[in-house]
Formats: structure tokens, sequence, C-alpha cells
């Protein structure tokens, strides 16, 4: 062998690293150090200052947590989606939306059939079925519309006209059901809070994450032991072999939007019923979150999804109040939407995978 | 390794329907476009305005057309003989019309407006075209309307291809004019007035009735003679732009302020404005295929920086001239850039978007923080911006700024034209189409990239700069993500990578909804949809670049 | 002294590893490329001949061991860094970019050897002129070299297959490379395009003195250009030598054949029948 080879021999290991390491890896290592103090600084401060009691924290929990499961079913969508076309349904948070509109025109005819008021428990399962209905076709159209005819070529097309869909959605719900913020009615027995534990909770608060979870489970076990659950596993892992094999690809595809628009008519019926006010351009960022709580769990794990979206909700919740009380600025709460994104674009950079990461395609990432 | 030949070769090939059949699925789903455009409260909206005075309204003409298309299809997917063919088209727009007729009965006879909120009886009312409301006179109005409608659509398409054409360029022709009647009513205004005052062009609304036919049949005797011309020549009669056109439209972008109103002018300086951030975010998506969607926070960082150096208001932190401001704009919007371009450089395509568009979110949720409020104004935004003066003369009016910001483009379009040109723009237009190998040429991808969103960040700025001067005040609200998708648009629209698609797409999407004041509720509705066909029917764009004539297709 | 600078491998590969997952693609790959020469690599399909190129042009990351490049370590660097320390390639399914025409494709291969700034670029300097100029002289001379003079206004994606493959290969040689890498070149032609490969590729090691390593299935194009060739055989070397070596060796019929398959019947004369056989065996075991 020559001199080379054997003057070579053992470098230590961070001599290795260094060699490798181009003036990129140095920028993401110093924007990792950077965030990590940040944030410890900020939590130090925040232990620190002291402002918020026990139960200020609890009751930050307790919302986090509602709202990480919501934005877990956004991200079930996102998850089935790309899990099998290996793209993003820009228009997914829109689909949420038409889900509230649905759930608040179920829930409003429901009211004047008085069936809210003779069977209030029997109310809130036709209202979620009507978001799921409407949010199962706008999904079905998106696909029909923007992924199926460009599902052979590689290109831009899918994401513009997904966003084309997107404002499609959001204008058109604008014309047909106005500017001005919804209120949804309330269901008699969902005033209030319970008590639990020594903690008070709103009732709304408790129904959603309680939903959250069945409409979760049920999912899983769609995909875990029914026929088209296994279909969309074999599409998921190659969608020409599963071609090759009889599977109606075209179907399971469909049948992906399908589920997953009916995830977001479940989001968005809840979201209402915890904020109880909508409004036509709410989807959109929400569907943002949803995807960085897909993107945090791992995207194209069903799992990952809810985990992403609960870890996504406790930050939100938590965050403000403990990081960036830490830094004695003003209403920290209007920056929660800065922890949320800022989540997403570290995620995406240093652990695309997420954190249950199922394979990356990195080919598309 | 794909296996595309064989999933492509498991289509499900469409349904056979009889003609019939096929012509009422025509007639409903123009139907329902129809019904869509009036329960978003297009309908309304746009009645306001007539194309021809006294006679169409916008609202009525933009549904004959959608009848009209829908007459022209059934006969022209009609296999059989003409008269078949014109009787499909009747039955199509039979049908469309009915459903129009069914909505303004069920207005009338329920209550929508609790879910629809433009299912007013005022909707009813318009769309009974002075019958009495929801009467059977006016029910039955509708369908026979959408027939004559559909059958007019049918006819043209049975025209011999020259006279179609020439049947089509005269309606295109009513139709501009109508539409733009601001415009051309402002320019004629300066003109001496030839044709005497009892026989204006234009009314106060639109078009006079005499003057829309003599225009439609000017403008088809143009059409049919072009055409002649182009046969003699040998060549065959062709339809769209070509560089005499680019000549043309280049002039007519650079005069067109000087004759006609402010009004106008001020909608020339936003296309400009518009044309500055297209042709940046051109560098990055259409030569180096970097999606951004946060690409209004340049914008916002150049408009910002000219309004903190220039303003005499409370929070500037100097009073320096627009002239010192505009470089410092470009160059902080060139180091957010290189900034913003830093960690998002791992991700790609639809990771990418979704990671530019947080962070300008970020950005935007910043500027609107009380904690930065101190310092930018928070949603109070910072005001009394200076204008720019040249040789102590004040740029003020609307034209003058508007000449700025095409010197400006001007500019920009240079550097661009020589960029694409030179190593760099090859780079990019290599990391587009295949970055492993492009990487494995020697390239590194990191820094092309870099580059890519530094340069068309600092173009951005140079926009954001003009624009706070042109406002004289500045305010988070102007940076929302609509402005990032408004450029995305616009290079989609045009064609990605091309520059005068660039010109294009800023004058289709930006000049056209801003002069056509009605429409402006609904312009979003409108890129939305335009961006969806053009995906489907036109992918390259209106104006495609040289190298992509099969669009983003092939990328 | 002469002599042991011809000698000294211009790449040296050591215990060389890539698993994908679980999967092992290739373990224990020792590669010794002298400079100045042709180098084959020969073996069945899923060999890992294609891996192994993929990790010395850095397309993926090796698991494990060495690369070095005229004694300079080049594993693990980024793959525009190992292209600048000279190595090119071609790809098994051709990759060019196709909506650019050749001569810009040619021209974006010269990447790295182009001084102007971008700032001469905008301003349109002298030396950014005048090396444009010299660029695209450049690019149309390889394009000759290759022998596509004619195609260098055509979309890349236009041309018919041949060219393509000729147009990659001008676009890896024009950035002056120490070691042209070819996968397959000769995958997809008739014979008499064999025979004007195997005269380019005489020609790039002959007029450019570049190194060449060829992976390669057609044994007449192998045996007339190599003068060493190495076999793969499920993700380890299975023996390497000169041609004539090469065509003496049982093992790579064998392997070529599948070992447990049994069904080889009598074994054939060696020497001469494995040129010959094995373009046929090949299309037997596709």
């Amino acid at each position: 062998m020559s001199e080379t080879a054997r003057s070579a021999t053992e470098p230590g290991v961070f001599a290795e690293w260094l060699r490798r390491s181009t003036w990129v890896d140095f920028i993401l290592l110093a924007i990792r150090i950077g965030v990590a103090a940040l944030v410890l600084v900020g939590l130090a401060g925040g232990l620190a200052a002291g402002t918020y009691s026990a139960a200020d924290f609890v009751s930050f929990t307790m919302f986090g947590l509602t709202i990480g499961s919501i934005y877990a079913l956004i991200a079930l969508g996102y998850t089935m989606v790309y899990g099998i076309l290996r793209m993003i349904n820009f228009a997914h948070g829109d689909v949420m939306m038409v889900g509230s509109f649905a759930g608040l025109f179920a829930a409003g005819g429901l009211n004047d059939a008085g069936v809210l008021g003779a069977f209030p428990l029997l109310a809130l399962p036709l209202v979620l079925a009507a978001g799921m209905a409407a949010g199962a076709l706008v999904s079905i159209a998106i696909e029909r519309i923007a992924y199926r005819p460009f599902l052979h070529v590689r290109s831009l097309a899918p994401l513009i006209c997904a966003i084309g869909m997107s404002f499609i959605l959001q204008y058109a719900a604008r014309g047909l059901f106005g500017t001005r913020n919804r209120a949804y009615p309330g269901f008699g027995w969902m005033e209030g809070t319970v008590s639990f534990a020594g903690l008070t909770i709103p009732i709304p608060q408790v129904v959603a994450f309680v939903a959250a979870l069945i409409v979760l489970a049920g999912l899983l076990a769609v995909v875990r032991l029914t026929r088209l659950g296994k279909a969309m596993r074999a599409v998921a892992e190659d969608r020409d072999a599963a071609a090759l094999v009889g599977i109606d690809v075209t179907a399971v595809i469909v049948a992906t939007f399908a589920i997953g628009g009916a995830m977001a008519g479940v989001a968005g019926v809840l979201y209402a019923l915890v904020f109880k006010q909508i409004t036509v351009f709410m989807g959109f960022f929400l569907g943002v979150k949803g995807f960085a709580a897909a993107i945090l769990g791992g995207i194209g794990n069903l799992g990952g999804a809810l985990l992403g979206g609960l870890v996504l909700g406790l930050a939100e919740a938590l965050g403000p109040a403990l990081i960036l009380e830490g830094y004695h600025l003003p209403a920290p709460y209007q920056l929660k939407d800065v922890i949320g994104y800022g989540m997403l674009v570290m995620i995406l950079i240093f652990r695309p995978q997420g954190l249950l990461g199922e394979r990356l395609a990195a080919k598309r990432a | 390794m794909s296996f595309n030949t064989v999933t492509s070769s498991f289509k499900v090939t469409r349904r056979r329907r009889s003609p019939l059949m096929e012509a009422v699925r025509l007639g409903l789903i123009a139907g329902a476009a129809l019904v869509a455009f009036a329960l978003i409260g297009a309908y309304s909206a746009m009645d306001k305005r007539a194309v021809i005075e006294g006679t169409v309204t916008l609202s009525q003409l933009a549904s004959l057309l959608i009848v009209f298309a829908a007459g022209h299809v059934a006969a022209r997917d009609a296999r059989s003989g003409t008269s078949a063919a014109l009787l499909n088209a009747v039955v199509a727009g039979l049908v469309a019309g009915a459903c129009l007729s069914v909505l303004v009965w069920l207005i009338m006879a329920v209550n929508l407006r609790t879910t629809l909120v433009a299912a007013s009886p005022a909707l009813a009312k318009a769309l009974s075209l002075g019958a009495r409301i929801a009467s059977l006179e006016a029910l039955a109005q509708l369908p026979l309307i959408g027939a004559a409608s559909a059958l007019v659509g049918a006819l043209v398409g049975r025209l011999p291809a020259g006279a179609g054409k020439a049947a089509l360029t005269g309606l295109a022709a009513v139709i501009t004019a109508g539409l733009f009647r601001d415009v051309f009513a402002s320019m004629l205004e300066r003109l001496p007035d030839l044709t005497g005052p009892d026989h204006e062009v234009f009314g106060s609304a639109g078009l006079n009735p005499g003057a829309a036919v003599a225009l439609f049949f000017l403008a088809a005797a143009f059409a049919l003679v072009r055409d002649r011309l182009a046969l003699k020549r040998g060549g065959v009669p062709r339809s769209g732009l070509s560089r005499p056109g680019l000549v043309l439209l280049i002039a007519g972008v650079v005069l067109l302020p000087l004759v006609t109103n402010d009004f106008v002018a001020q909608v020339a300086m936003l296309v400009a404005l518009y044309m500055l951030m297209g042709m940046g975010l051109n560098i990055e998506l259409g030569l180096a295929g970097l999606v951004d969607l946060g690409f209004v926070a340049f914008f916002a960082v150049g408009a910002y920086t000219v309004a903190l150096l220039c303003s005499s208001g409370p929070l500037a932190i100097a009073d320096v001239s627009f002239w010192v401001a505009l470089p410092v704009a470009i160059v902080l919007a060139a180091v957010a850039g290189m900034i913003f371009g830093l960690p998002v450089l791992r991700v790609r395509g639809d990771y990418l978007a979704m990671a530019t568009l947080g962070l300008g979110e970020i950005i935007r949720v910043l500027v609107l923080s009380d904690a930065l409020s101190p310092y930018l104004g928070g949603s109070q935004g910072i005001i009394e911006i200076d204008h720019p003066r040249l040789f102590g003369w004040e740029l003020k009016s609307p034209v003058a700024l508007y000449y700025l910001a095409l010197v400006l483009a001007g500019v920009v379009a240079f550097v661009s034209l020589r960029l694409q040109n030179a190593k760099i723009g090859r780079a990019w237009l290599a990391m587009r189409e295949d970055e492993d190998v492009a990487q494995a040429l020697g390239i590194d991808p990191v820094a092309s990239k870099l580059l890519a969103y530094t340069i068309g960040a600092a173009f951005a700025g140079a926009a954001g700069a003009v624009f706070a001067a042109l406002i004289g005040s500045v305010y988070p609200h102007s940076f929302q993500l609509l402005v990032s998708i408004n450029v995305l648009a616009i290079l989609v629209i045009g064609g990605l990578g091309s520059l005068p698609g660039v010109l294009v797409g800023a004058i289709v999407l930006i000049g056209l909804p801003e002069l056509l004041r009605e429409f402006g509720e609904f312009r979003y509705l409108f890129y939305g949809i335009a961006l969806v066909a053009m995906m489907h029917v036109r992918a390259e764009g209106l104006w495609p670049a040289a190298y992509a004539k099969e669009g983003v297709h092939a990328s | 002294m002469h002599r042991e600078r011809k000698d000294a491998p211009l790449l040296q590969v050591r215990g060389l590893r890539k698993a994908f997952g679980g999967v092992v693609a290739i373990q224990n790959v020792d590669l010794d490329v002298a400079a100045g020469s042709v180098h084959a690599i020969i073996g069945p399909n899923g060999a890992g001949k294609t891996t192994a190129f993929n990790c010395i042009t850095a397309f993926v990351k090796p698991t494990g061991g060495r690369i070095m490049l005229a004694g300079e370590r080049i594993d693990g660097l980024p793959a525009h860094v190992v292209a600048r320390h000279g190595i090119a390639r071609t790809y098994q399914n051709v990759r060019l970019f196709p909506n650019m025409t050749g001569i810009e494709n040619v021209l974006v291969g010269q990447h790295r050897r182009l001084r102007a700034t971008f700032w001469e670029a905008i301003l349109g300097t002298g030396r950014f002129r005048r090396e444009e100029k010299e660029a695209r002289e450049r690019a149309l001379h390889y394009l000759d070299f290759v022998g596509i003079p004619h195609r260098a206004q055509h979309l890349a994606r236009n041309m018919p297959y041949g060219d393509q493959r000729r147009l990659e290969i001008a676009r890896a040689l024009v950035g002056d490379p120490r070691m042209l890498m070819l996968d397959e070149p000769a995958a997809g032609m008739n014979p008499t395009e064999g025979r004007l490969l195997v005269e380019l590729i005489e020609r790039v090691r002959g007029e450019l003195g570049v190194t060449v390593v060829l992976i390669e299935h057609h044994m007449r194009v192998v045996m007339a250009v190599a003068e060493r060739i190495t076999v793969f055989d499920r993700g380890a070397i299975l023996t390497e030598g000169t041609p004539g070596e090469i065509q003496a060796d049982e093992r790579v019929i064998a392997a070529y054949l599948g070992r447990r398959s049994g069904q080889t019947g009598p074994a054939p004369e060696p020497i001469h029948a494995v040129p010959a056989a094995i373009p046929t065996l090949e299309a037997r075991l596709a």
C-alpha cells in the first residue's frame, strides 16, 4: 500500500468531523447552538420570573393538549396523503374550514328542528358527521382537480394547483358565507367546566380531546385491520407494485383523501366547539400548524401525527409562559405562532424525518 | 425507475354517454357555474357595471359567456350533423338557464340567507331581469336566454374558421372596450373630439350600443384582413404574442400613464412593483427552482428600511434622502435573503414551500407584536415617509413614481438577463433540472441557492423601497402571505423563468383586477381558478421561456 | 522514478462498505486504479458495481472504508468537492439536463473552470466576455470530440439515445477531470456504436490523458479497452486481473451463470468462450 493510505489512518473523531464538514455544517451547528441557547436562557428566566402559578401551567397544559389533538387530526390528512403520493396537500387546512362550516350549518339546522334541545347528546355526532362528510367531499374534489391529472409527472403542478384550490375554497366560502365571524351554537350541556382531581377544565376541551382520541383510534383500526387499510399501506409502499397485484390505486388514493378530509372535518367542528367562533380564513394557517405537527411526528406515520400534534400544541401553549416570559417581552402570547412556525422550520432543517421518523424520501424532501 | 406506463394503462376509459345526456351534463355544469357565480355574490357586485350602456351588464355578460361556452362545447363534441349539434347546444343552454331559474325560485321560496349571504331578494330581482321577481315570466325567460346564447356559441363554432375567429375577435374587442371604459375614456378625453358630442363612444358606465356594434364589425374586419394578409404571405395565421408583440407591449407600458389619468398611473405603478418582485422570485423559482412562499418578507425589509430612514415621524432613526435609503434597503433585503436561505437550504420542493411560508409568517408576527412595536410601530406602522426628490423636484405624483419603478424594473430585467446567460444562471437552471447531477459537475448547490435567494431578495427589497415611498407609510398589513402568493401566481401565469412572462403576468393579475374595481372582492378567487386552469391547460404559462416549452411538467 | 509514477494508483479504495438499512450492498471493496489506465468493473446485475461508483462520487455516503484520489481522502466530502478533485462521471440511465441545449449542457460542465464573478457578469466586463467566448469554443470543441458537433443547439431531451450518451461524456470531459467514470456506456448500443465507443474511450485516455473507469456488460467493449478488470459479485470483489486472466477464470463464468444453479452444463472452453458467451448469457439471465 502507498504512503498516503497509512498516513491517513485513524484520525480523531473531531478531526474526522472537521475533514468532512463544509461551511454549511458550521453554520447549521451555529444555528443549533444559538436556538438551544435561546430556549435554555428563556426557560431559566421564565422559571425564575415565576409569573405563573402551578395551576396556570396545568390549565396551559390542558389547553395545549386540546389544541394539540386538533392539530393531530389535521396532521393525519397530511400524513396519509404524503404517505401515498409523497406530496403535500396544500389545501388541506381549508378542507378543515369547510368541515367547520358544514358543522355550523348542521348545528343550526338541528337547532331549528329542535333536535339540539331534545337530544343534546345525539346532536354532537350528527354535527361531526356533517363536518366529516363535507371534509371528505371537498378533499375528494381536491384530489380530482389538483392531484390525479399530475400523478405521473414530477413537477410543481400539484403544488400550484393545490395553492389555487386553497384560494378557491377560501374566497368561494367568503363569497358564500360572508366575511364576518360566525358564532357556533352552544350545546347546552357543554357550557361550564368539569372538576377532575382538583383541576377545573372547560367541558368543550375535554370533549374535543376525547373525540380526537376516539376518531384517531378508529382510523388506526381501519388502517391496521381492513382490506382498504392493507391496500393503502401497499400503495404507500410502492404504488406501481400495488397496481401490478391488482389494487385499484386510484380508488385507494381517493379513499385516502376522503379519510384525511373527514379527519379535517372533525378537527374543524372540534375547533369551533373550543373557540366558539369560525371564519372562512381560519383554515389556512391551522393547516400549516397541522403540517408542522405531521412533520414533527414523522410524516407518513399515523401515531407520529398524534405525537406531533400534542407536542406542538403543548409547545405553543407552554412556550410563551415558559420561554418568552424569560425575556420579559410584553404580551408573549402574541408570539405563540412564532414558536409553532419556528418549530416547523427547525424540524425541517435538522430532523426532517421527525420524532418517530419513518423512512423519509430524501429525494423529495 | 418506474412503471408509469403500466399504471397509466389502467386508466378507466370514459363512459360513453348518449349525445343528449352529454348535452344535459354540460348544461348542468354550466348551470352549476352560473349558480356558484350568483351565490358567491359576484353577480350582484358585477351587475353594477355596464359593458354596453343600458343593455348588458358585466354579470349578465359573464353569465352569457358561460352558457355560450357550454353551447360551443356541446356542438363541438357532437359527432353527428349540424342540426343535431345545434339541438345539443340548445338543450345545454336550456338546462343551464333552468338551473338559474330554480335558484331564483328557491331564493324567494326559502330563506337561505342565514347560510348563504348572497342569496338575497336583491339577487333574485337582478336575475329576474326587470320582470316581476320570481314570476313565471321571469323564471321562463332564463332558460330561453340560455338556449339562445348557447345556440350562438354553437353557430360561431360551425362558422368557417376565419369567420368564427373574426366573430370572436369582434366580441373580445367589445368586451375589452366595455370593461376598461375608464382607461379608454380617459385616453379619448385627451384626443380631439372626432365624433361630436351626440355620438360619444362611451356612456357613463360602458360602451354606447351604437359604438359597440361599430367596434364589433371593425375588429372582426381587422381580424379577417389580418388573416388574409398572413395567408397571402404564405404564413400560417397565428395567434399569441411574438417579438413585435413584445415591443408593442413594452411601448404601451412605457407610454400608458402619460395618456391616461392618475388612477391608471397608480395601477401601472402597482404593476411595475409586482414586476420587480416577480423578477426577484423568477430568479429563485423560475431559474433555480426554489419555491418561496415567504418572499413578501424581503419586500417588507425594503419597505421598512426606507420607512425608518426617510420618515419624519417619531420612529425614524434617520431622515436621509430616498436615494441613500434605496441602496441600504436593497442591501439589507439581500442580507435578509441570505439569512432566510441559510436554514432552508437542506429542504426541497413542497417542504421548502412550507419552510419559507413559516419563516415569512414569523417575520410578520414579530413585526405586529408588542415586543417590537417600539421600534417598528406594530400594527400602527410607520407614517410620514418623505417622497423621493430628484434634482429638487419631488417625485410625488403616481406618474413620477411609476417611472421610478419602471426604471428600477428595467435595471432589474437587465441584471436578470445578464445573470441568466452567465455561469451562475446556467448553474441555477442545471440545479432546477437535476440537482444531483449538477452537484456532481462541481456546482456547490448551497452557494448557488443562497445566491439565488440573495439576488431575488434584493430585487424584492427594491420593490419594497419604492412601495414605501409611494404609499408614504408602511403597515404590517401590507405584507401578508397573499403578496407572496400574488407574485407566485404572476410567475405561473406568465411562464416560469420567462421575463416577458413576468410582465404579462403582472398586467393580467395585478393590472386588470385593479382596473375592474367591481372585480376586486373576487380577485383571489379568480387567482385560484387561474392557477388551477393554467396548470391544466397551459402549464408553461402565457409567455413561456424558450427553454421551458414543456413548462413545469418537464422539470 | 517514471515507472513508479505511472504505477502509483490514482484512485485507491480500501475496505469500502455500504449498507442500505440492514441490506449490505457492498463490503470489503479494495480497488486500485492506475493513473492513465482504463479500468473496467464487471459483474452480474446487483453485484454492487454502481453502488461502488456512487460511493466514490459521493452520491451516497459510504458506511465504512476509505477512498483516496491521488493520495487525498475524498470519502465523506460532498459531491461537488469530490468533483472539484477531478472526478467526472456518467450515469447508467443517461442524466442530462433535458430542457437545456447540447451546448448549454457542456457549458454547465465547465462550471468550475470559469472564473468570472457574478459582478463581472452583470457589468459585462472584458474578462467575462472573453471567458464566455472561450467557454463556448471549448464546448463546441468537446461536442466535436465526442462526434456530435451538429447537436449544439438541440434540446438534450430531443436527441437520439446514442447522442445523449455522447453528450453526457462531453459534459463530463469538458471540466478537465483526472478520472472519468462511465456507468454502462455501451448499454443499448449496437456493435457499430460499440466500436465507436471503444475508439472514443481510447482517445479520451490517449489524447486527453484522462484515466477511465467503466462499468460495462458488453464483454467485447470491455476486452477491447480495459487494461485491468475487477469482477464484482454479491457486493464484494471476486477477482481482479488483466483481460486474459479474467477470461481464464472459472469463478467469473460461474458468477455470471449463478453458482448454485447447477444447470451450467459442461464447462465451455474457458478462454475464448467468455467474451462471446456472456452477452447471450446476459440475455438468457434477463
